[in-house]
């Protein structure tokens, strides 16, 4: 795997910063809203989301939390939990161009199948995905089981998952949940998760409560899994620095709304957000100079009161007139990179960063 | 920013160990308990002002030794003083300085402040009830003012905004910048920040940071901070100048100034926890896992020899046997556990060992050429 060789610095420009007009769309996301009914009113944690996640790409999705990243990640199963309303469109294109599928259509007979079989979703709290009571073993067997598969061939596969995860299946396979340490815990779930091939696997925070070896370790297994099983990646996570190592491109999420998004090297390179370069500057880098490193100003919004205009202007050292009356819609940097911000173009001006330097390969950041 | 003074230290350990038996009690009488030695034979000295930073991944022994550090823990062997005086002599009532002394003046904020506040008492309350226990003599006038100060200082501004409210109505980064008021109204000589920032978002991390530096400056406390994060850990030592000590199964595996563990550690485990750190900016270390395995040793077996052994790319025989003791490096307080800190070592002429030579925990599969290439 080149990976890392193909984002490092200066790199030349390769397929992952190509335009994305040819690509094999896999999820089709439109006017995608989740809203919550709360005693001080309604709440929206989605709001009107645009994304297309193309085939056996990985897909990073950054923000704080509470920024509605993981019901974002849930809308794409229609999992939201209850009482949020999910409306929009989120469509499902299958490989070999099967009748593409609208997910929030879906009965719960199908979302089940759907579920496992097309698109499946890890989450961080490995610890309660497993029943406590039932040998690992039995979570594989039944889930196949469930889905009306061959169970020796499916085991089989799960002994393969689980070799190339760095487990030793037989050992694994015969533990309780509590018998394996957190690490082991949350790889023996990625294998279960695959266990019915799905096409897409969608991650909410899977390594937040892993040390640093074992999360880089993940990391570098979920590429080889990707590679090998022909994976779609939806990789969600308030720790960035840790994405750059995984996705193809970015979304940026502030305050329920999509800002930015862009192939990992144009977010880190020609970041055109303020509210990305803050968090990028923000962020702890052994590489940076620690008087470079800055907190971001001002706290997050209410998710309830919404705010007028663009919602990261009472933070924004840009914000003007235009920011506090109406809300930005997206502008194209350049192609495959979007932004919603009127003052794109002087953002890193405003809020220069050590990337700046350093990007040479066709970015905007030229005055 | 006040200079840290290492030589005068407010807390010293002194070969300490700390040892778990199963039954969860003191280390039972009959020999067939599993014994976890959680800190084996560490010493540290963490002088007035300074910031010493513990790393290493969960379960290497940093929140005992933090515990055992500040009179919380009770160490097995060894020794933990408090400018001079025996901690738990102290305790058991022959001191010259009273426990609850020392009990003020080593405090904790730990990862979740949530846990460390009362649901049911107004952030007034739980700010006001130390001072009162500590300070009796203050007026409830002079408390409150130490309080609101205090609360706008961290930039909980208006400070009455905050003091009338419930745990549940401030954000995971307001609740901690309460528990670090809570914990420096009692103006401590050391906090022990135990992965104190670790649940914040990485966007307030370093708001974070500067705050507990801040607060430093005024109050002139040390801190034992400890993470999982080397960046984290860099940061804050390097705004301070204090060191990094790298913690692996039990020992102090390394530690030194930020420039020495950063730009140029000496043990391959420390080497490996910077490989992990993912960083935005900067050439990326494209190379191999620098570890074996992926998974960490069973702490009840630790393995012979050197403890990094079954995991080290470097490891030779003479790891398998010898435990290498500290070595030092240069002429700074820089020390490694390795003996490839010391160039006239026999390590240097031990063969090579290879996977099949190290006794590896079942499960913890091999991570060779194929994953890193």
């Amino acid at each position: 795997m080149s990976g890392d060789a193909r984002r490092s610095v200066g790199a030349a420009p390769d397929a992952a910063d190509a335009p994305n007009d040819r690509r094999d769309t896999v999820f089709e996301v439109r006017g995608l809203d989740v809203a919550f009914e709360m005693s001080r009113g309604r709440s929206r944690v989605v709001r009107d989301a645009d994304i297309d996640i193309y085939r056996e790409e990985t897909l990073g999705i950054v923000g704080e939390s509470g920024s509605g990243k993981s019901m974002l990640a849930s809308s794409l199963l229609n999992a939201v939990v209850e009482p949020g309303v999910t409306t929009g469109d989120v469509t499902y294109y299958p490989p070999d161009g099967g009748d593409p599928v609208s997910v929030l259509d879906l009965s719960e007979s199908e979302l089940n199948r759907f579920r496992w079989e097309e698109v499946a979703m890890v989450f961080q709290g490995a610890m309660s995905s497993f029943n406590p009571v039932t040998k690992v073993r039995t979570h594989f067997r039944e889930t196949l089981q469930d889905h009306e598969r061959n169970i020796p061939a499916g085991m089989d596969r799960a002994r393969d998952l689980l070799e190339s995860l760095y487990l030793d299946p037989d050992r694994v396979l015969d533990s309780y949940p509590h018998e394996l340490s957190g690490g082991m815990k949350q790889r023996a779930l990625i294998a279960l998760s695959l266990i019915l091939e799905p096409e897409v696997l969608v991650m909410d925070e899977p390594t937040a409560a892993l040390d640093l070896l074992m999360q880089r370790s993940i990391v570098s297994l979920l590429r080889e899994l990707q590679a090998e099983y022909d994976l779609t990646l939806v990789f969600i996570t308030h720790d960035l620095p840790l994405l750059t190592k995984l996705a193809d491109r970015i979304t940026v999420m502030y305050a329920f709304n999509m800002i930015e998004t862009g192939s990992t090297d144009e977010i880190l390179y020609n970041a055109s957000h303020p509210y990305t370069r803050a968090l990028l500057a923000a962020t702890p880098d052994l590489n940076v100079a620690v008087d470079e490193m800055h907190a971001i100003e001002g706290s997050k919004p209410d998710p309830v009161e919404s705010i007028r205009g663009c919602s990261y202007h009472p933070r924004c050292p840009l914000a003007d007139d235009d920011c506090r009356s109406e809300e930005p819609s997206m502008f194209t940097v350049e192609s495959g990179h979007e932004v919603a911000c009127y003052h794109y173009e002087q953002a890193a001006e405003a809020i220069p960063l050590r990337g700046d330097a350093n990007s040479g390969r066709g970015g905007g950041t030229d005055e | 920013m006040s200079k840290p003074d290492p030589t005068t230290p407010v807390v010293s350990l002194e070969d300490v160990t700390v040892e778990f038996s199963d039954s969860g009690g003191p280390l039972g009488l009959f020999g067939d308990e599993e014994v976890v030695t959680a800190v084996d034979d560490v010493s540290l000295d963490i002088g007035e002002r300074e910031i010493v930073t513990l790393i290493g991944e969960s379960g290497c022994g940093k929140s005992t030794l933090g515990k055992t550090a500040i009179g919380a823990q009770r160490p097995t062997g060894g020794s933990v003083k408090y400018r001079g005086q025996d901690v738990w002599e102290a305790k058991d009532g022959n001191g010259d300085v009273p426990f609850e002394e020392i009990r003020r003046s080593l405090q904790i904020i730990h990862q979740d402040p949530g846990s460390a506040l009362n649901p049911n008492q107004r952030v007034m309350t739980s700010l006001m009830l130390p001072i009162k226990r500590w300070n009796p003599d203050l007026s409830r006038e002079q408390r409150e003012e130490r309080v609101y100060t205090l609360l706008e200082r961290v930039g909980m501004s208006p400070a009455e905004d905050y003091l009338n409210r419930y745990p549940h109505q401030l954000s995971g980064g307001e609740k901690q910048r309460v528990v670090l008021v809570r914990a420096m109204l009692l103006n401590p000589d050391l906090i022990l920040a135990d992965e104190a920032i670790s649940a914040l978002d990485v966007s307030l991390r370093v708001e974070m940071m500067d705050l507990m530096l801040e607060l430093q400056d005024v109050f002139d406390t040390s801190y034992l901070f400890i993470s999982h994060d080397l960046s984290n850990a860099r940061y804050i030592a390097e705004k301070a100048g204090g060191r990094i000590a790298v913690m692996y199964l039990g020992q102090i595996v390394e530690i030194g100034t930020v420039d020495e563990i950063i730009d140029d550690p000496t043990h391959p485990y420390t080497k490996a926890l910077k490989w992990a750190t993912p960083n935005l900016f900067g050439e990326e270390p494209d190379t191999e896992f620098p570890i074996r395995t992926i998974d960490v040793p069973d702490p009840t077996n630790l393995p012979d020899g050197c403890r990094f052994h079954t995991r080290c790319p470097e490891a030779r025989e003479v790891c398998t046997r010898e435990d290498p003791p500290p070595f030092e490096i240069g002429v700074e307080e820089h020390r490694a556990r390795c003996f490839r800190a010391d160039p006239d070592h026999e390590y240097w002429d031990s063969p090579e060992i290879t996977d099949d030579d190290t006794e590896a925990g079942p499960g913890a599969g091999a991570v060779g050429s194929e994953a890193g290439d």
